[in-house]
Formats: C-alpha cells, structure tokens, sequence
C-alpha cells in the first residue's frame, strides 16, 4: 500500500480521468473539478498531478489530432491503467468499509 | 484573427520547459486564454503568465546540459561518496573535528568583529583626511605632559590669521550632568558646547535641522535622537520647540535657561566615540565662561579644524607651532625655545585608538588592546588548524589502504590530493557556516563584555574579511593532510610498513608542542591577571570603602550643605558624613609648588573636602588632628600624608606654616593611602578645607543596617530636593570603576583562553583515540603475554609526557616576560611566584594525562579475545 499511495487531490484527478476515459484533457479536467468543488484552480496543480501519477502508472497518455483550435497545439489525452484503476477500487471500499462502520449517531438539534 | 497570448510568456515557457510536455503545457493554456480572452484580454494576458509561471517548476524544466559522464566527474561524485560514509563512519572523530574548528574559527570571527568596530570608530567623517584636533604639550623641566586642550581665543585666532584653516570649532564640557525638562519630563544628561562649524567638520548624522544655523543663535540646542526620543513622551521634539535646562545641579546653574531646539542628531548609526545627550553654542559658552579663561594661558576647550585640501600638514604644523608660540609668550622671553608650551596636531580618527601618551610621546592605548586580541584571535585559529590537520592526518591513516588500490589502479597524486582536499573543503565548509552564524547572533552580546556598543555596518570591506578568514583557515587546514596523504608510496602501504620520515614526526609533534604552548601560555596569563585584580580588590587601600555611600549635592542641598549633613548624621544606621569634591578613590586635582626657599618644587595631588572627611573614610591619622568644627579659620590650614613629609623632608612639621597653595598651618598628618588606582605610586598628597567647592556627599552606613538608612536616607533628601531623584552609588563601585578596563579585558579574555584550551583538549582526546585504536592489537598481545593495565596506560601516555615536557620549557619564559610587562604597568603589584607557573603547569599536565589515561584505560580494559579474534 505505501508503495501506491493517493493524495486526496490526486484522487479527485484520477477520478475525473476515469469518467471521461481517453476524453481527459487538462482543460476538461480543470473544468469538471473546479465546476464540482466550486473553487478556482490553476492548470499548472492539474499538470503536476497528472504527470506524478503518470510515473506512477495510474495513468497513460497519448496525444489527439492536430485542430485548429488552441493555436495547432495537439491535445494530449489521459486514460486510467488497470493498475490506477485498482489503487482507486482499494481507495473506494477502504472509505466505505470504515463509513459503514460509523454508528447512528444522533447529533440532536 | 485569433487573439495572440503574450509573445514574452510563451517564449520564456518554450525555452524552460520539458520538450515532451511543452506541446501539452502550451495548447492547454492557449485554450484557457482563448477562453478567457473573450471576456477580458487583460486577465486573460495576466492569467497567461501566472500559468506560465507556475510551470517554471524543478519536474517541468528541461535538462540544460548534458552531463558527460567523464572520469573525473565520476571520481569527484565517488569522492563525494566516500567522505560523507566516512563523516558517518567516524562518528567521533568528525564531531570532534567540527567542533574544534567551528568553536575556533567562531571566536576569530567574534574578535574581528570586535576589532573591525574598534578600528572603524571616527573613521566614517567624510573630511576625514582633513579633520585633525589641536593638541598642547608643556615641558616645565618634569617631563612633558600632553593636553588635548586649549584657550577659547585659538578659534577665533586660527579662523582669523592662519589661511589652510577651512573650518574650526572649539569643543567644551557641560562639566556636569544638568537636567533637561520639557514639560512634565525632565531627564539627566550630559552635554556639549560647540562651535558654529561644528557640523560642517563632523559628518554626523543630523536628522533634523539646518547645518549651517544649528549651532548659531545663542539661545539654541541641538539634541541626540535618544534624547529627543526620551523627552518627547507628551509632546513630540521637534525643531522650535522650547527645552529647559534646569539650575539643579553644580553646572546646570550656568546654563539654566530655556533654549529652542535647532538639530536632532542620530547617533546610534554611526561609529561614534564621543556622545553627547545635547549640544549647546559657542557663543553661550563664550558669555558664561568662568573668569581666568579668555586668556592664551588658559585651557578651557578642545578645538577640532579641518585643513583644506592639498595642504602640507607638516608644514602647517611648523607653522601653527610658531604661530602659537608667538601668541602664548608674545614678549619672547621665554628660557629656552623647548621650555614652556607647544602646540601639535592630531589626526582625529587616530584619537581613539591611539590616546595614551608617555613623557609626550604617543605610546600607544586601545591600540593595544585591539593587538592584544587579534593575537589572541590568530593564536586560537591556529590551534584549530593544527587540531584539524593533526585529527585529519591521523584519519587518514586508517584508509591507508583504500589509497594503496586506488595508486596501484592507477590514481595520479593529483587525483588523490584532491580527494582529500574535497573532505577537508567540505568539512571546513561545514563549521565556517556554523562559525559564520554563530558570530552573527553572538556579536550584540560582545558589547556587554567590552563595555561599548558594538556597531557593525556590513561594508564589503567586513564581508570580504570574514570570507578570507574562512577560506584561508580551510585552505591550510586542508592542504596539509592532503599532500601527505598522496604522496605516500602504495607498495609500503599495502604491505603494512609504513616508515614515515624523522621530518614528518617532527612537523606533527611540534604542532603538538606548540598548541600545548598556547594553552600554557594563556592559563599563566590569565592566572596573573586574575590574581592582580584580586588583589587591586582586596589590598587594604588605607581606607574603608565599604558601606560608604556617595550622591551629588544638587538643587537645595548646594546651600544647606551643612543643615543637611547635621540631619544626616542623625538617622541611627550613619555613622558619619561629610562631603568632598569629585572622588574619594581617584583624586584629580594636582597643583606643584615650592613650599619653602630651598626646598625642591614638589607636585602634589590633592583634595577639597569638608569636615569630618578623615572620620568618615576611615584614615588613619599618623600625628595631629582632622578638620574640627572646634577651631577657628581651618580653612588656611592642611593635613599632609606621609609621602608629602618625606618628598619635603620634614621634621615635626605640625604647627609649622609652608606655602602649599598659600601659607597654610600643617595640622595633621595621615597614614599612605590609596587615593589613586594602583597603577600609580602613592603621590605627595594633602586635603583642604574647602567646603563650598564639593559636589559629593560621602555617607558611612553602619554594617546590616543598609537598607533601613538607605530609606531614610532618601527620605531626607526628598525634604530638601522633592523634585529630583535620589541617585547614590557605593564608593567601592567608585573603586572598582578605576580598573574598568582591566577588568572588561581579562573577562573578554579569560573566555577566548578557555577557548583555546578547549580546542586543544578536543584535539588530544581525538589523537588520543586514534593512537589507541591503532594499537589495539599491540595493547591485546601485551595483555595475553601478562602486561597489566598501568603497564599499558603509562606506554601509551610515554609520548604525550615527553611532549608536555618540551612544551613547559618553552612556554613558561614566554609566560613569565608577558607577564611581568604586563605587570611593569602597576605601581603596585602581585609577585610573580613560581606558584603560579607551577600550578598552571600541574593544571595542563593533569588535563592531558587524564584524556589520554582514560582513553588508554578503555583499550588497556577491553578483553584481549575482541581485538585479536578477527584477521
């Protein structure tokens, strides 16, 4: 498990790469995640994420056609790896296997 | 057309970044800024930027270079590699060496501060080449004596007559702190009187007002920030506004008044060695001034010029000679052309180190000290670098064998020199940083030690000299083991036998011997030094100056001395009072004369006191009687001391009249005492009745009851002056101010003395360790063929022995000529015993044998199976 660790912030990236599978681009992505987390975040944090997890192996890239949008500049998409797709399942039923463990509790008003 | 990102961002971005992002990178914040730049092109360029920016990080930045992987990178990594496993292999010794030379290099660095800050005071004057003080000697036939003052009429002559003048301005004492007040403030603080020209000789640092008026109007003041800053707690100081100074104390009488402040000066940002709390004019000083000045034979001022550019001073001083000389004896009927007074200049900035003067020649002062510490600084520097050499010698000898393969493999000298210089480099990298930090949190404290603020403006100058300090301590304490080391031959080495030549041995050892030098030498003089002011403290003076008291006469105490001292004596816990002028442990006045025809003209040193003054002090009277109110006209009668009836040899001198500043009755006669510190020999002496010149009162409080008389004391003084603070001091503080510098100076140097030796026990106890551990299998060998413990300890001390031998022969002359010069300077003095060399001696003997017993101990203890069970 030390091995294949996953920042928070890097889960939220994972996660967004893997719904839009071999669609995710950096501008899609920093789109998706500061519309859901209501917050302004810079491309270079989303670039830094990606290209940590892509050493890592939860990721692999490959670029798109070229178009005439963003100045001939090739879009480079993502796509999750089996590998980064287990770390995320592993992530998911540690959460939720601890979440089940909480008791009702009553917060009483 | 689609809009453009900025051109600057994008380029910057492509010469930076990574190739196989940069297409990625790019085209994403390209779209970001299409995006954006619909709404609004300017955030959108600024967004561009940012986002380029945040790009310019360590994983996105290409390779610039491509390293060549060549031999000697390769060697210099590997060397890298083995001196930080070595750092970490020997633990011990590496802390040792890094102590050593961090602990000294740190106490360099603290003493050049120091000295940079002493030899920098004065020196910031931007006419400093010109700026020079006018100075006097006078030859009477007794020797020549040196007087840094001169008649108030020199300016005005100076200005008036003589052409290289530029600028001139006499300089006077308010001889007395006077208080100040504006408003309810009023404040103590000791002040100036200067002439007009004053600012434009002086560069000091005027943070408000006007060069060229300050020190104009009459009625002007002119203010040290400190002082402005301390007066204005409820209304701020500045210039116009109207500051009084008040008529309570001696001086403060003549200068009372109101005065509107003209100048604020700062002078807590420059080097300065005269300070002032406020400045006053000339021409105040000029309409106040005492009768008997305003002649060419008086002395009331001091007098700064400066000369204007290109001038010869040597000429200019023959020049203002004669010119003096025609004005002081204008008749020109003087003896001789030596006899009577002269007139020299001086350079300013030199005053301060250079202030003392013997039979008028400069001989010296601060300077010395300054010398004294740099010495001290170089010799403990040294020892850490001989540590560090001998402690990296000796490390090295335990890879002899990893330099054998690597010379057998084909490794140049060079190549192996360098290795090692890359250790010693690193290493001594390691404690100047740790050194350089040190000094710069330490150095504030010096101030405390050495009695002045230390002011440091980081200069290049300083910058550039602490760099050299730590380079050139790693460069000598790094060479050394590092051609020794390469030069070795690899067949010898890798066959075990190592033969070291007879010069080798002697180097090492004489670098031992003289480190042992050093610490002797320093524990002898601060042994000395220590025991002098021991006994300055402790000799019976011929006085008591315990439990005596001693405040200023001010404000209604100056006329109801006596109704005072009546009420005074009667609170329980005193003893007795009285009052005299100045004080009690330092008598300055001096006056010479001729008591009667015939007699030789003796000069004395004197003292105006009142009544009871004998009885309160505690001095023994030899023949006759103290001051008593019981007699008539005591005031033109005399009580000698014993020096005086030899130096005029009387006889039954009582009741006798001599002319000693007019005829007056001898009374009494008291035993010697100190009235001076003990640098100087007990002078012809004798006290006057002069009450209404003291400004002191003296109060004996009976033993145990200090604190109870103290509170009636003050109660009593607070009848008379409601409004000023009761300030008193001890006299044996009075006392103790007389070896202020020797007493500053042997603690400074007491700390750098422990210093050194600690480095040089550092040092031992690390050769200790390794001669040790080299001959573990000797010492396991003797053991296993019956050799007992102290048999063993005493063969491996047998060196070190020998080695405190050559040292004690060397060191103890040095330490007794430093010494005893240092002790010529006392009238009265410690003899040198042997005891003290002896002790010292004992001291560095039993601290070197200790460290190498217990190291030798440790070995001679182990089991002989753990050191010869393997090989």
């Amino acid at each position: 498990m030390s091995e294949q660790s996953l920042g928070e912030f890097e889960e939220l990236v994972l996660l967004v790469v893997a719904a839009n599978n071999s669609e995710a681009y950096g501008v899609l992505i920093l789109e998706q995640l500061s519309a859901k987390l209501d917050k302004k975040l810079n491309i270079s944090a989303i670039h830094v994420v990606l290209k940590r997890m892509e050493n890592k192996g939860y990721v692999e890239s490959s670029f798109g056609g070229i178009t005439n949008e963003r100045g001939g500049r090739r879009k480079k998409y993502y796509s999750i790896t089996s590998l980064g797709k287990r770390v995320l399942d592993r992530q998911y039923e540690l959460r939720t296997s601890i979440y089940q463990q909480i008791p009702k509790i009553s917060f009483g008003q | 057309m689609k809009p453009q990102p900025p051109k600057r961002a994008l380029r910057f971005l492509r010469w930076f970044c990574r190739e196989d992002y940069l297409e990625e990178f790019e085209g994403d914040l390209i779209e970001l800024f299409e995006q954006l730049h619909a709404e609004s092109p300017k955030s959108a360029r600024r967004k561009f930027f940012w986002g380029v920016l945040r790009c310019f990080r360590p994983g996105f930045i290409k390779a610039f270079y491509q390293v060549k992987y060549s031999i000697t990178t390769a060697m210099f990594k590997h060397n890298l590699l083995i001196t930080l496993r070595n750092f970490k292999r020997y633990k011990s010794s590496f802390l040792i060496n890094l102590t050593g030379l961090s602990v000294g290099l740190l106490s360099a660095l603290l003493i050049y501060f120091w000295v940079y800050s002493e030899v920098t005071v004065d020196a910031f004057h931007e006419k400093d080449e010109q700026l020079y003080q006018v100075m006097r000697y006078s030859d009477y036939g007794q020797g020549i004596r040196v007087h840094d003052n001169n008649s108030d009429l020199l300016v005005p002559a100076l200005k008036a007559e003589i052409a290289e003048i530029e600028y001139a301005a006499l300089y006077v004492e308010v001889w007395s702190e006077v208080y100040l007040s504006l408003g309810e403030k009023k404040i103590k603080a000791d002040g100036m009187l200067a002439g007009e020209d004053f600012f434009k000789i002086f560069s000091y640092n005027l943070v408000q007002g006007d060069r060229d008026r300050a020190l104009v109007d009459q009625n002007s003041i002119v203010l040290s920030k400190k002082m402005a800053e301390s007066l204005s707690a409820d209304q701020e100081v500045e210039l116009g506004k109207v500051v009084s100074i008040l008529g309570e104390t001696e001086y403060g009488a003549r200068y009372a008044g109101d005065y509107v402040v003209t100048g604020i000066v700062d002078l807590s940002t420059q080097n300065v060695s005269e300070r002032f709390d406020f400045l006053l004019t000339e021409k105040l000083f000029l309409n106040k001034r005492s009768e008997g000045n305003g002649k060419w034979n008086s002395n009331s001022s001091r007098t700064y010029v400066t000369l204007h550019k290109d001038t010869d001073v040597e000429q200019f001083s023959e020049k203002l000679a004669a010119f003096f000389r025609n004005k002081r004896y204008p008749d020109n009927s003087t003896k001789s052309p030596e006899w009577g007074e002269h007139m020299f200049l001086e350079k300013y900035s030199k005053r301060y180190l250079y202030n003392r003067y013997e039979n008028g020649v400069q001989s010296g002062g601060r300077i010395d000290y300054i010398i004294l510490f740099s010495a001290i600084g170089l010799m403990v520097l040294l020892v850490a670098c001989i540590n560090f050499m001998n402690l990296s010698t000796a490390q090295a000898f335990r890879r002899l064998k990893e330099v054998g393969v690597k010379k057998v493999v084909g490794a140049s000298r060079p190549m192996l020199a360098l290795q090692h210089i890359t250790e010693s480099v690193i290493l001594a990298g390691m404690a100047s940083l740790m050194a350089v930090f040190g000094a710069i949190a330490l150095y504030p404290k010096l101030s405390i030690i050495s009695g002045r603020d230390i002011l440091v403006n980081w200069t290049p100058e300083l910058v550039l000299g602490i760099l050299s300090i730590v380079l050139i301590t790693g460069l000598i304490a790094g060479s050394y083991p590092a051609f020794f080391i390469s030069r070795l031959r690899p067949i010898q080495i890798l066959k075990g036998k190592l033969k070291t030549s007879v010069s080798e041995v002697v180097v090492r050892k004489g670098l031992v011997v003289f480190q042992f030098c050093v610490s002797l030498i320093l524990i002898v003089t601060v042994m000395v030094v220590t025991k002098q002011i021991e006994y300055t403290q402790s000799k019976n003076l011929g006085y008591e100056r315990d439990n005596v008291l001693t405040f200023p006469m001010e404000g209604k105490l100056l006329e109801n001395q006596e109704a005072f001292l009546v009420e005074a004596k009667k609170i329980v816990g005193i003893q007795n009072a009285t009052m005299l002028e100045g004080s009690a442990a330092n008598f300055r006045n001096s006056g010479g004369g001729r008591p009667r025809k015939g007699m030789p003209s003796i000069s004395f040193t004197f003292a105006r006191v009142g009544y009871d003054y004998v009885e309160t002090l505690g001095i023994e009277m030899l023949e006759g009687r103290s001051f008593s109110r019981d007699f008539a006209n005591e005031e033109s009668k005399i009580i000698l001391n014993e020096t005086s009836v030899k130096a005029m040899g009387l006889e039954n001198p009582i009741g006798k009249t001599y002319d000693i500043r007019g005829k007056r009755e001898v009374i009494g006669i008291m035993k010697d005492f100190h009235f001076q510190s003990f640098h100087q020999e007990i002078k012809p002496s004798f006290l006057i009745l002069v009450p209404e010149d003291a400004n002191t009162i003296a109060v004996k409080v009976q033993a145990g009851l200090e604190r109870e008389t103290l509170i009636e004391l003050e109660e009593l003084y607070h009848t008379f002056n409601p409004n000023l603070p009761f300030e008193y001091k001890f006299l044996d503080q009075d006392y103790e101010e007389l070896y202020g510098a020797e007493q500053s100076t042997a603690k400074l140097y007491k700390y750098f003395a422990l210093v050194a030796i600690f480095i040089s026990c550092l040092g031992l106890l690390g050769l200790a360790a390794f001669t040790v551990q080299t001959r573990l299998k000797e010492i396991g060998i003797r053991k296993v063929l019956g050799s007992n413990v102290w048999r063993i300890i005493s063969l491996l001390s047998r060196d070190l022995t020998q080695t405190v031998v050559i040292a004690l022969v060397i060191s103890m002359p040095i330490g007794y000529y430093l010494t005893q010069q240092w002790l010529d300077g006392f009238a009265y003095r410690i003899d040198l015993t042997s005891g003290i060399f002896i002790t010292s001696g004992a001291v560095v003997v039993l601290l070197a044998w200790s460290i190498v017993a217990l190291q030798a101990m440790r070995a001679a203890k182990a089991n002989p199976v753990e050191c010869l069970k393997d090989e």
